[in-house]
């Protein structure tokens, strides 16, 4: 395929508008992209990150198994409040209820977790919907509020629910892919990492398509958006289910590795430690937010190694009020601005 | 000529004020149509409602023969109604480029499952557009800031970005409000151009302004609001020259 197309390939777009615009012929547009080479160096990164299972120890792969599962969540944390500007706090009700779906499929339905996982992306698919449906009309701290309170009520219905285990929660069941346990923390890790590029690549798709921009007019300004025509409900919607998928799967992810699932996986520590995550990665950063992702999670699970267990909060809180602070944008908007000053100076020197 | 936008005794009041007051008003088709009137007059009340941003007290408004008495925002831009906003409705942190991209929504099609992943297909649907976009930037003299933020532009190009979107879903209906407000001179020309190109290529628009001499030269028709009631209607030269537009105007600068 040609990178560059000429205006009369453009008939197809054709409109009133057209007969403004005409004029000038042959111009070259630019794929918004980038180029060849980052895709390429992105598949490698992406092939080297799947195959660290095959370099490292069982407690390392361990670990990398829950990396994975913090950056699903972290995706959806990013899709929800980076890409729609929408402050949720749902995702432990969301997250939760993966959780359980996963067990109960697994244990009372005996599906197998490849219908288990799609099942769980339509169950949270569902509670997204209905998420976003009872906050359409409230935005920020009644979201958030909102949002947050559906967590607790499933924590107290999940909590007195006998035949969810109650209060100690469920264990003892194996969940199979493709029949073979996903107590396997390599599979684990696989079968994460195969959800996560997908969300990637879904994310980075829609970015790049009118959905982004659907979602991008809605944060900025819904009044102009619904005046090009863009159906705020619709899209606020769309972004809740998928985000509610997202995190369902983490969830019942997280539900293998743990192999107990109880009411705590409704609390909202765990949604805390991934909004630290997307502050410091930077919200409207996918790269910040993996990055950070998997730093901040490899410190935690190791700090007792350095002797730096007591020091945990502190190093999160602190790296929030100085992200706050010095990079509103976190690290994903250094990392933006770094490349950016890097290729115009580049350009410069070529044209120059 | 045919009536494209009609509306009948629009009525919004706030509170005890009557902003709007039983008005009524019919742009035609292919026609550039000032709507003007001093500060506070109802222009801005009125083509909110319109346009489906706000809703009506009383009367009802057609659109091409159809009654969209009521009709929310996003439903009369997908019909063709584009509008731009008195006040700053840009999306800051995107590059121009983006914000005139998104005024492309309702025209973009390439279904499931090319929205979800970016495919061959979504590819080349983005570029025809963007490069359709590009000249509209070069239009309206945008051309050298298409990547740049928003948040970055002075006042004056900022501007002229939100009329690069509207203009951009190629509406049957443009509606602008104030867009000359604060523009640099140098601008408002490009303005100027802009609506007189704008209706030599066949678009319908309906400009407000609250300065009359500005409009006079290009528009076709015009209406005179004040004080929430319709004090004149007709071609711009017979309108400039009646009593109640002089003397609502009294007072101050009716040519500027
Ligand atoms: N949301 C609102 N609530 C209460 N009053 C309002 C509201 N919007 C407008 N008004 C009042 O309605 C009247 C008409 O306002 P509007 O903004 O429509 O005038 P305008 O003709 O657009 O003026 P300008 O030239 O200053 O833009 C004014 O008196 C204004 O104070
Ligand atoms: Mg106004």
């Amino acid at each position: 395929m040609s990178d560059q197309i000429t205006v009369t390939d453009d008939r197809r777009a054709a409109g009133v508008g057209d007969a403004l615009v005409t004029a000038s012929g042959g111009r070259k547009v630019a794929d918004p992209g980038g180029g060849r080479a980052t895709g390429a160096a992105a598949l490698l990164a992406a092939a080297a990150v799947a195959a660290l299972p095959l370099a490292t120890d069982y407690s390392t792969t361990y670990l990398l198994a829950y990396i994975v599962i913090i950056a699903l969540l972290g995706t959806s944390l990013h899709l929800l409040m980076g890409l729609m500007g929408v402050f949720s706090l749902g995702q432990a009700a969301m997250f939760g209820t993966g959780a359980y779906v996963a067990v109960v499929a697994s244990d009372e339905l005996a599906l197998d977790g490849i219908l288990g996982l799609l099942l769980v992306a339509l169950v949270g698919a569902v509670l997204g919907l209905v998420m976003g449906a009872v906050t359409l009309r409230v935005t920020d701290l009644y979201l958030a509020l909102a949002t947050l309170a559906v967590g607790y009520i499933f924590e107290n219905v999940v909590r007195n629910t006998d035949w969810l285990g109650g209060p100690q929660g469920r264990t003892g069941f194996v969940i199979t892919v493709a029949g073979r346990s996903l107590d396997d923390p390599r599979l684990l890790f696989w079968v994460g990492i195969v959800a996560l590029y997908l969300f990637i690549v879904i994310i980075w798709s829609m970015r790049r398509s009118k959905l982004g921009r659907a979602f991008m007019a809605t944060r900025e300004s819904p009044i102009a958006a619904r005046s090009i025509g863009i159906d705020t409900r619709r899209y606020k919607l769309l972004g809740f289910a998928l985000a509610g998928a997202f995190s369902g799967i983490a969830g019942a992810l997280y539900a293998a590795w743990s192999l107990v699932v109880d009411p705590s996986v409704f609390g909202i520590d765990l949604t805390l430690s991934v909004l630290a995550i997307a502050i410091v990665g930077g919200l409207r950063s996918l790269p910040g937010i993996l990055i950070v992702g998997a730093a901040l999670t490899y410190f935690r699970n190791s700090a007792a190694d350095f002797g730096a267990a007591d020091y945990v909060l502190l190093v999160y809180g602190s790296l929030i009020v100085l992200s706050l602070r010095f990079l509103p944008q976190g690290l994903g908007g250094l990392l933006a601005s770094t490349v950016t000053a890097g290729t115009s100076r580049m350009r410069g020197r070529r044209e120059s | 000529m045919a009536a494209l936008l009609e509306a009948r005794g629009v009525t919004r009041r706030w509170g005890g004020l009557v902003a709007v007051n039983e008005v009524d008003l019919v742009v035609e088709t292919g026609t550039l149509h000032g709507l003007i009137g001093p500060n506070g007059a109802g222009k801005t009340t009125l083509v909110n409602m319109l346009t489906g941003v706000d809703r009506l007290d009383g009367g009802t408004v057609t659109f091409a023969g159809e009654d969209v008495t009521g009709v929310p925002a996003h439903r009369l831009a997908g019909r063709g109604v584009a509008r731009s906003f008195q006040t700053s409705q840009l999306f800051e942190d995107e590059s121009v480029v983006d914000n005139v991209m998104a005024g492309r929504h309702r025209l973009i099609e390439y279904r499931f499952p090319h929205t979800f992943l970016t495919t061959p297909r979504t590819r080349r649907v983005e570029r025809e557009h963007r490069l359709h976009v590009i000249g509209l930037l070069e239009l309206v003299g945008l051309a050298e800031d298409a990547n740049r933020r928003v948040s970055q532009l002075p006042y004056g190009r900022r501007r002229l970005v939100e009329l690069a979107r509207a203009i951009a879903s190629d509406p049957t209906l443009l509606v602008l409000d104030e867009p000359a407000a604060g523009l640099p001179g140098s601008d408002v020309d490009v303005l100027a151009q802009v609506l007189v190109r704008l209706r030599e290529v066949g678009f319908t628009v309906l400009v407000i302004e609250h300065n009359i001499g500005l409009l006079v030269s290009v528009c076709d028709r015009m209406t005179v609001l004040s004080e929430g009631r319709v004090i004149a209607d007709g071609d711009p030269e017979t309108v400039r020259r009646s009593p109640e537009v002089i003397e609502a105007y009294v007072g101050r600068t009716p040519d500027a």
